[in-house]
């Protein structure tokens, strides 16, 4: 149900959740809050469902409320599956939404480029650089 | 160009592409490694050395060594002839 609710928000625009969050307000007054970051974005709700219930099997006590969050919405709204090898701006999209997947499960920083500085060092670590990428 | 070389420093969070890792390493008297992260030194493949930035505060000698351990794994170390250290590096 919540699933389903969830689904019909009209922000989201027909864009997929990429990350979504559980959060419960349990017995006892404690809260409980858990993030699901997906393989692949999808608005199929037996796929969410699929995701999600692992996730309420951890609850640690009876809850009298349960919320979900969508934390990040993906901006493509399908993909049709493909024929033909993909290339060029297609290729380049796919990449782009790969590491926005990496990013929104690792967090910020969690992608880096190799940028070479002096590939013709002789000290090794003088050669290239590791720098955060998060465009 | 990078200015700094001897060190692992970053700047922010920019790291330095295959920094050297301090290493164990015993030695014989001729300097070759015996041992190096406990594990036993079955050949010295390969043996150079680098000279380089002599004329900065922060110059480099390094003994380096591509070494193949008994466990059959490759290794690289070298020694640092500024302050004695050993470190393991991707060469």
């Amino acid at each position: 149900m919540l699933v389903d609710r969830l689904l019909e928000r009209p922000e989201r625009a027909g864009r997929p959740p990429r990350k979504l969050a559980l959060w419960a307000r349990l017995v006892g007054g404690a809260s409980w809050r858990r993030t699901v970051t997906l393989r692949e974005a999808t608005a199929d709700p037996a796929r969410l469902r699929l995701a999600l219930g692992p996730k309420l099997a951890e609850l640690p006590a009876p809850a009298l409320k349960l919320r979900l969050e969508v934390v990040e919405l993906a901006e493509s709204t399908g993909e049709q599956l493909e024929l033909v090898r993909a290339e060029g701006d297609v290729l380049k999209g796919r990449l782009r939404e790969g590491l926005r997947q990496v990013r929104a499960a690792v967090g910020a920083g969690g992608v880096s480029m190799v940028v070479e500085v002096a590939p013709w060092s002789r000290i090794p670590e003088a050669r290239a650089l590791l720098v955060p990428r998060d465009d | 160009m990078v200015a700094h070389t001897g060190s692992t420093r970053s700047v922010g969070s920019t790291r330095r592409l295959n920094a050297p890792r301090p290493a164990l390493v015993e030695g014989h008297a001729d300097g070759t490694p015996r041992r190096v992260n406990r594990q036993d030194v079955a050949l010295v493949r390969e043996e150079w050395r680098i000279v380089d930035r002599w004329w900065t505060e922060e110059p480099v000698d390094r003994r380096y060594f591509d070494l193949v351990l008994e466990t059959g794994e490759n290794a690289v170390v070298y020694l640092d002839g500024e302050n004695g250290a050993w470190f393991t590096q991707r060469a």
